[in-house]
């Protein structure tokens, strides 16, 4: 549940957005004017997140697609690791036939490797987005959807995040600039012995970064909003109702608490 | 004669500085779709592969129509970078990567197919074979082109 946003809060947020054809105008100005518009962050937060989100685009400029594209498949089969793939065909080619439709009518058309989705074989509710474009939903997460406006609301959201790279955010500034060193430390030669293993280990930190913040720790609801608006966005360049977003974040919300302890 | 002479040299000039002005970008994805129309549901006239340079003749939206080889299209712009990507030599462990000519310290290096070889070996549990089966799994323009028909989407831009 960390990945995709279920908090009242955002939900909320969501049902402000979705209220009224001129609002729904106003979330698909994407990014922190979704949320001053709607009232549910103010100038300065906004100010804030833009001030970081540029930050972390210098820090992180080195950071290549076919980079992230190894950061994603790495960090998908660490998650893969603990919930296993369902594996029924004519599901997941439907999973990936409409995750596909709505990835090309993102920001992100084409990732280095291409998007791709698999369904993890488990009744939790979850879904998540590793870099670079592979995104894995749960069994708990389809059941959750009651029609296909819904479950293209789930994946819109998990594009969404790969899109704005938040899972690559999660990865410590330190870790990246010791590994950006040894990459120019060792430009025009083959990476081998001692850099090859130090890479390794920032790669493996990396990774670990990566999988707590999407598996334990969730996105900042700023980062969640954020899916959410480019969600709707894509949602409305392809044709489907936009508010499955919101009636999915109700659903999930009952049946989450219907499985809370009391 | 003189004054052909000065024609010839002004023209030379002015088609050596619009050619100068011809922006050129480099294919960042593995398999960048070179479209007939700025929309993602458009013929699909070729396919440009990674590190290719294509020269950018106009932008619209998200969008960027370009001249690769004799062939003119549009590309998707998160598909391009202004980073002169540039193969390595055949032949090495790293030849399926590329430099960035204006950062010479990636030198296609960092995270790669050997630092990846080596996480796996550190962490065996990692299901790497499902996510190569996800790679394998293709849907193809045509298969999209039914999906959207056959779900009556209104797809901005229309199907093609």
């Amino acid at each position: 549940m960390k990945s995709f946003s279920i908090t009242l809060g955002c939900a909320l947020a969501m049902v402000a957005i979705l209220a009224g054809c001129k609002a729904l105008d106003v979330a698909t100005n994407v990014g922190t004017k979704v949320g001053v518009a709607t009232g549910t962050i103010n100038e300065q937060q906004a100010e804030g997140i833009k001030r970081s989100a540029g930050a972390l685009g210098k820090a992180f400029e080195d950071l290549t697609p076919e980079h992230e594209y190894y950061i994603g498949r790495s960090v998908a089969a660490t998650i893969l690791s603990t919930y296993k793939a369902f594996d029924q065909a004519a599901a997941t080619q439907y999973l990936n036939t409409l995750g596909k439709v709505l990835a090309m009518h993102s920001e992100k058309p084409e990732t280095f490797g291409g998007w791709h989705f698999m369904i993890m074989d488990t009744d939790e509710i979850n879904a998540f987005a590793a870099p670079g474009g592979f995104i894995l939903v749960s069994r708990g997460m389809l059941r959750c959807c009651r029609n296909e406006d819904e479950l293209a609301a789930v994946l819109a959201h998990e594009v969404g995040h790969v899109q704005r790279e938040h899972g690559l955010r999660a990865i410590s500034k330190s870790r990246w600039t010791s590994a950006a060193t040894i990459m120019v430390a060792e430009a025009g030669k083959n990476i081998g012995g001692q850099q090859l293993a130090e890479l390794t280990s920032l790669f493996e930190g990396s990774i670990s970064d990566v999988t707590k913040k999407m598996v334990d720790s969730g996105y900042a609801q700023s980062s969640e909003l954020e899916a959410d608006s480019d969600a709707v966005v894509i949602l409305r360049r392809v044709g489907y109702n936009p508010e499955g977003l919101i009636n999915l974040q109700t659903e999930m919300i009952k049946r989450l608490s219907i499985c809370r302890p009391k | 004669m003189r004054r052909l002479a000065l024609i010839a040299m002004v023209a030379i000039v002015a088609v050596t500085a619009w050619a100068a002005r011809q922006k050129q970008m480099s294919v960042e994805v593995r398999d960048a779709k070179l479209r007939s129309a700025p929309t993602p549901i458009s013929r699909v006239l070729a396919t440009v592969g990674y590190t290719e340079k294509v020269t950018i003749l106009e932008e619209k939206g998200d969008w960027n129509r370009v001249q690769f080889g004799t062939l003119e299209g549009w590309i998707s712009k998160g598909s391009l970078t202004t980073k002169t990507l540039t193969k390595l030599a055949a032949g090495g462990p790293d030849a399926q990567l590329s430099v960035t000519s204006d950062e010479q310290g990636l030198a296609g290096k960092g995270f790669n197919s050997d630092v990846e070889k080596q996480f796996k070996e550190r962490n065996k549990e990692a299901d790497f074979a499902t996510v190569d089966r996800m790679e394998k799994i293709t849907v193809s323009d045509a298969q999209i082109l039914q999906f959207i028909k056959d779900g009556k989407l209104a797809v901005e831009g229309g199907a093609r």
